[in-house]
């Protein structure tokens, strides 16, 4: 990777696009005069309708013997005209009346004997106006009719209370935000996958495909720069140009419905829910981000496959149109993050957006869900950079495919090329996230032996196999020498000490709600129960240490290493390892001990290094939470860890000494390797 | 310097078919050599050339470029290449001016070292009056002078020129022409393909023949007339094409 080259596409890229009118009219021009086009013409419909049938008054006939007692109590309703005619109800046919009222005959002589007088309006459904005629009316004789009653009360001697014995009323107690929350919360994630898809589309297509088109692709490829740089300078300008349409569109949005919203008259601005807060906008631009880096990459690498901007058109405008579902997928009530759909793309992170509204989002949700974009968006990326090297798809008028993907055309390698070993880790990681958790919620054991062996090491090995990778260099299988072993035994055991301290101080940042904490206790409890000690140290030691160790340690470490700086690669396959657990709460502490794992099998080259410590720790663990556990011990390691204090430092300072010296004995130990090996291999 | 050896390239058809396109050719062509490459279309001299410029990986076989392995270090070795096809088009909304200074970012010069170079290559090509015109409007002679700007720009050991003179007048291509012989003289290493054999005849050092991915004879002028029996290049290329074994590619 290298920062300046990145930095000259990227600028390029902008230039260029800016420099292209039909660009500039997709993704400026529209957005900057869609919405205040579109909010005109919705409301200008809207304020004429409502002010044509609100403002209008209602013409109502009344038939019946005694005009006058029924005139009296329709004359006070508001905007009610009263009209004589000779023939009202067809009048009323013709539409040049409202509402025609029949009252009985012989109406005053019912109401003083103490009797019901029968009233029936009639009017035509089909007519908004005389519907509204019709409901004004019904509501001013119910008035009417409150009225009569209480007087007839005081006349019996009747208090008013007494004819309502129970009173009932309806209060909500949402907030505000909560209800505009769940309103918004539907709408907007469409809104903004729109935004954010219709900024992304047009450069996503052309800086690949028109590219491609216009014949400059070769004379980009003859330059001294890596295909990797040439995909992320391309990327982070489509990711910013998306960006920047999906910003137009929401201050756009936002300024045409505040400035509309307070022409509008006071009963339709109370009617529209739909109005924008500042805090609902600032959260609208923080979640164009991930949904930005998302849409951008999978665009991007579905438009490098076609030859033709209008072929890569037809490829991306599907993705465009079905990615609208799990955006309004969001929207239906009930749906909320859980296990399963914080991992759906694009549907998490509208159902986020939707629970940052309410106020209800937790952290683990969130890590979970940005993750999981950031881990998809990579995917696509990783997708589009292998295609960037395929020449039979960059060159335009090459003939079939010369890089075969059948076994027997394959080169044999030492090790993983970084785009394989990173995607067999998001295959892993995606069949962890949808079939492990599953299967694991349905039987611990067997859900946690499936997890390890079938879908972290196996997809491995077969990849190892396909690949026609070197087994013993890509998984580090050499035997370590006696020194490494002493060496790396008394670093983890200082490790484990020190990880036991500090995930104290971490439970206090972060501390592990009740909820999880009892998941994961019914889960080694009911392996412990159904399968005895034995069991649970093989399920959750004994295999963890080896699978994880293979995938990690093996494969993406041996990969890794030749082309980046140690510590960056101890770095980064902790980081990646610590993902892998899915657990923001145990991310610290699994990031923490992935670096201690990585510099082992760095330093000794050797896999079992990194099983014996990988085993070490998480048999520790478990031994600490099931004993057996010798009387004096626990006064000194497990009393002072539950009451959230920390080991003390007679116990902490030799294990430092411990790990130094671990540290110490490794790095004399010899058989370094590194820079040195890879320019060995043939 | 280029040094090829045992170079082929297999492409593989979607029925399951293989294309040979380039079989076993082994070149060595020395500083201050213009090597031209002759052959029907479709022979495999711009996969040959695309392998020599790192655009294509070989099936087998190896190349380097100035001393620089092409499989084992390929940004160093292109970084001492200039490479020209019908294929490397320019950037249609940027002026030549900014396209250089693409290119020089790209092969890591330093600005001054471009802007400097910049004024040189106008100046060299005559290219001054359309430097700051969008190259979408230039006419193809034109485009064709900012793309051997851009191949010289970062003075590249080795040049590859596919075609350089494909559909320019006589006047645009003589002045290309002259350029490769002006380069030849300065010690630079040049491989150009070409159709027509007078410039071949006026330019190159050696001629090397491809028809049907084989290299089927190089030389001097004077080795391939006296080889054939012929008096000029294109009855030797005709002879030599003659004669070839006819295989249908499987």
């Amino acid at each position: 990777m290298n920062a300046t080259i990145i930095w000259a596409i990227f600028r390029k890229e902008i230039i260029d696009t800016f420099r292209d009118k039909r660009a500039l009219v997709a993704m400026v021009a529209i957005p900057l005069l869609l919405y205040p086009a579109l909010f005109l013409l919705v409301s200008q419909v809207a304020i004429l309708q409502t002010t044509a049938v609100d403002k209008g008054w209602s013409r109502v006939a009344v038939l019946g013997d005694d005009m006058h007692l029924v005139r009296n109590w329709v004359e006070v309703i508001p905007k009610v005209d009263l009209v004589d005619m000779p023939d009202p109800r067809a009048a009323l046919s013709r539409g040049e009346l409202d509402v025609v009222i029949v009252v009985q005959t012989g109406a005053r002589k019912v109401l003083q004997e103490g009797g019901t007088v029968e009233i029936t309006v009639e009017y035509d459904a089909t007519e908004t106006a005389s519907q509204r005629a019709a409901t004004r009316l019904l509501e001013g004789l119910a008035k009417e009719k409150g009225r009569l009653l209480q007087q007839r009360l005081i006349q019996a001697n009747i208090t008013p209370e007494f004819i309502v014995p129970i009173n009932v009323t309806k209060k909500n107690v949402a907030s505000p935000t909560k209800v505009t929350g769940s309103l918004l919360g539907m709408i907007i994630p469409m809104i903004m996958v729109l935004m954010v898809g219709v900024g992304a589309f047009y450069p996503a297509v052309d800086l690949t495909a028109g590219e491609k088109e216009r014949g400059t692709f070769e004379t980009l490829l003859s330059t001294p720069v890596a295909k990797v740089d040439i995909v992320t300078g391309k990327f982070l300008a489509v990711f910013s140009l998306s960006m920047m349409t999906a910003l137009l569109n929401l201050a756009s949005m936002t300024t045409t419905f505040s400035f509309q919203i307070a022409q509008l008259p006071g009963e339709l601005e109370s009617a529209l829910t739909f109005q924008i807060s500042p805090y609902t906008g600032v959260l609208m631009a923080l979640f164009l981000v991930p949904l930005a880096f998302f849409i951008s990459a999978v665009m991007m690498s579905l438009a490098v496959f076609a030859r033709s901007f209008r072929e890569a058109q037809s490829y991306v405008t599907p993705f465009f149109l079905v990615i609208l579902f799990p955006a309004a997928a969001a929207g239906v009530p009930g749906m909320n993050l859980n296990n399963v759909t914080q991992f759906l793309p694009i549907t998490n992170v509208a159902l986020l957006f939707k629970e940052m509204m309410k106020g209800e989002a937790s952290p683990d949700a969130t890590f979970a869900v940005l993750t999981s974009t950031a881990a998809y968006a990579l995917l696509a990326l990783l997708a589009a950079a292998w295609i960037f090297q395929r020449e039979e798809i960059m060159l335009a008028d090459s003939q079939g495919t010369t890089m075969p993907l059948r076994r027997a055309y394959l080169i044999p390698r030492t090790s993983a090329p970084v785009g394989l070993a990173l995607f067999l880790y998001g295959v892993s990681l995606l069949l962890i996230f949808y079939l492990g958790t599953f299967l694991q919620l349905r039987s611990p054991f067997w859900g946690l032996l499936i997890t390890q062996w079938g879908l972290l090491l196996a997809p491995a090995v077969l990849t190892a196999w396909y690949a026609k990778l070197d087994f013993s260099q890509t998984f580090h299988l050499v035997r370590p020498n006696p020194s490494q072993l002493l060496g790396g035994f008394l670093l983890s055991v200082g490790w484990l000490v020190l990880l036991l301290h500090i995930n104290v101080w971490i439970q206090e940042v972060l501390p592990v709600p009740e909820e999880i904490e009892k998941d994961m206790e019914w889960m080694l409890e009911r392996i412990h129960t159904s399968k005895g000690a034995l069991g649970l140290y093989f399920a959750a030691a004994i295999s963890p240490a080896i699978c994880e160790e293979a995938v990690f340690r093996g494969v993406l470490l041996s990969s890794l290493k030749s082309y980046m700086r140690p510590w960056v690669v101890w770095l980064l396959v902790a980081l990646l390892f610590g993902i892998l657990h899915m657990n923001i709460y145990r991310l610290p502490a699994t990031f923490l001990s992935g670096v201690v794992l990585s510099y082992l099998v760095w330093r000794s080259r050797s896999i079992f290094l990194g099983f014996f410590a990988h085993l070490i720790i998480n048999a520790s663990t478990l031994w600490l939470h099931l004993g057996p556990m010798p009387a004096y011990l626990r006064p000194i390691l497990v009393t002072p860890l539950e009451q959230g204090e920390g080991l003390p430092l007679k116990i902490l300072i030799p294990a430092i000494g411990c790990a130094f010296l671990g540290i110490a004995i490794m790095e004399n130990a010899g058989r370094r390797f590194g820079a040195a090996s890879v320019s060995n291999n043939p | 310097m280029i040094e090829a050896e045992h170079l082929s390239k297999t492409f593989y058809l979607p029925a399951g078919k293989r294309v040979e396109a380039v079989r076993d050719v082994s070149l060595r062509i020395e500083q201050g050599e213009i090597y031209g490459l002759l052959g029907p279309n479709g022979a495999g001299k711009t996969t040959l050339l695309r392998m020599l410029g790192t655009i294509l990986t070989p099936s087998s076989g190896s190349c380097r470029i100035a001393g620089v392995s092409v499989a084992t270090h390929p940004l160093e070795a292109r970084r001492r290449i200039g490479f020209l096809s019908g294929n490397t088009k320019l950037y249609g909304r940027l002026c030549p001016r900014e396209i250089l200074a693409y290119f020089g970012r790209l092969y890591n010069m330093s600005p001054e070292a471009v802007a400097s170079r910049t004024e040189e290559l106008a100046q060299l090509l005559d290219m001054e009056k359309f430097m700051r015109r969008r190259c979408e409007t230039l006419s193809t002679g034109q485009l064709q002078k900012v793309s051997i700007a851009r191949v010289l720009l970062h003075d590249p050991q080795v040049l590859i020129l596919d075609e350089p003179t494909l559909g320019l007048d006589i006047l645009t291509s003589q002045h290309i022409l002259d350029f490769i012989e002006k380069a030849r003289r300065r010690g630079k290493t040049v491989i150009f393909s070409t159709h027509y054999m007078t410039e071949a005849e006026l330019l190159c050092t050696r001629i090397g023949l491809i028809h049907q991915g084989k290299l089927l004879a190089e030389g001097t002028l004077e080795t391939l007339r006296e080889a054939t029996g012929t008096t000029n290049l294109k009855d030797a290329f005709l002879s030599l094409i003659h004669w070839a074994p006819q295989e249908s590619s499987t």
